[in-house]
Order: structure tokens, then sequence, then C-alpha cells
């Protein structure tokens, strides 16, 4: 499954409002597939994020965060500005997205 | 000493030599599997209150508790360093971490979790004058854990 990174930034009430939609299962390690074996743990540890290449925070989502997670933060910042956002799950796969801010 | 006491200790102490907590092993154990009771102690060191000034918006009733949205909003509040978001029912109760690095960002933040059964939730904000909490209870109609 491609672990795809959905991200829109955009001006609202003179803060940058960015909205992340990340393709991941957030497996918990307690559900078991249709063969009845447990699914092992699988989540995103870590996300940080980055405005023009200066960290502005970092989240550890454990794996209770819901499955394909949904992020909504908010930043000062102007048009044009390139937000940045990484993450790294606990079995050490990573990706990473920028977008410019509308 | 019983139990909470002692994780207090280990990692309340901890958290109060380091200041704030870097992204260690340390701060992975809180991840793990606990009461979240002891959770919140080891969070804030036993010391902490309730706060209007701090919003959590959690639905009364989730329907699908896979997808259960939730905002915390502590833009009311100065000096936030980081937000704790804590699921009572779930066996792992520290369900996001938020450390803030920079004051561009607003004390706000949006996700969805998930929910086993109906429970309490507990958003912990450190702010550079102490932790401040705010509660609330949903409702689960299909639990998603």
């Amino acid at each position: 499954m491609t672990k795809k990174i959905k991200a829109r930034a955009k001006m609202k009430n003179g803060l940058i409002e960015v909205k992340y939609k990340i393709t991941h299962p957030m497996e918990t390690g307690r559900r078991k597939d249709k063969a009845g074996n447990v699914v092992a743990e699988e989540y995103i540890s870590h996300i940080t994020i980055l405005k023009n290449g200066k960290e502005m925070l970092r989240l550890s989502p454990n794996s209770t965060v819901s499955a394909n997670p949904y992020l909504f933060v908010k930043l000062n910042g102007a048009k044009g500005d390139a937000i940045t956002l990484s993450w790294v799950s606990n079995t050490g796969e990573k990706n990473s997205a920028t977008t410019k801010v509308e | 000493m019983n139990r909470r006491s002692a994780i207090k200790v280990l990692i309340g102490g901890a958290l109060a030599l380091s200041g704030m907590v870097p992204l260690n092993a340390l701060a992975n154990k809180m991840m793990g599997k606990m009461a979240a009771l002891d959770a919140i102690d080891a969070i804030t060191g036993g010391k902490h209150s309730e706060s209007s000034k701090l919003k959590l918006k959690t639905p009364k009733v989730a329907e699908n508790g896979s997808q259960v949205p939730v905002t915390v909003d502590a833009t009311a509040l100065t000096g936030v360093k980081s937000i704790f978001l804590i699921v009572h029912e779930n066996i792992k109760p520290v369900a996001m971490r938020i450390d803030f690095d920079s004051e561009e960002v607003a004390a706000f933040a949006s996700f969805r979790v998930k929910l086993g059964k109906p429970t309490k939730v507990t958003a912990i904000v450190h702010t550079a004058s102490g932790f401040v909490t705010a509660s609330s209870n949903t409702k689960v109609t299909k639990g998603g854990c």
C-alpha cells in the first residue's frame, strides 16, 4: 500500500491553516486478519512539521490514533511559505511532503 | 510505595530534571500500556489544575469508535510547550503528544483517535506556569480499538 500524504495549506484570518490526511493503517497490534493471525503493530510514531525548513512542531501519535490520520494545525506565516511534514513509523518507514501555502 | 507513586517518581522526576521531555525512550515508554491516571501523574508529576481556558472538543456520542474527531484549543493560554491527549479507557491511554517548538504555531490541533468504549478524554497542556487539564466524556456505540 502506498502511503500518501494529502496536504492543503491555506491562509485564513491571518494564520496558515494546514490540513493533512496521511494514508497509513495505524495497526494497534491487536487486530486479527481474515486468517486469524494477529496483525503486527505499525503506526506513525513521530511527525515533524517545518515551515521554510525551520522546525515548528513535533507530534508523537500512538497506535490509538485513527487509521489514515487526519491532522489540522495553525501557524503564523504568509502566502508562499513552504510547509513540510515528515513522518517516521515505529517500523522505521519514512515519508515526507512539502506544500506551498495558497 | 504503591505502583502509581513509583511511576511518578521515576518518570515525573526525570521530567522535572530535563524540564522539557525530549522524544526519547522515556517518552516512548509513556506511549505503552498503563492506567490512565498513572499516565496523567507521569506527565504532570501529580500537579495539575482544570481550566476553562483550555477547550477540548469531542463528540458526546461517537457512532464509529475508530474515527473520533478531537480538537484541543489552548490558544487562550500563554506559553504552551506541549499538549497530551489521554483516552482513559484505552489500553494505551496516551493517544497523542504534541510539542510546540516555535512561537509561530497556534496552540491548537485537531485529529482523530480510536476509542475502544465509552470513555473520559483528558487533554493536558504543559504551559510555562504548570499543567492545565480539561476533560470530556464520549459515548461510543461501536468500539474501534
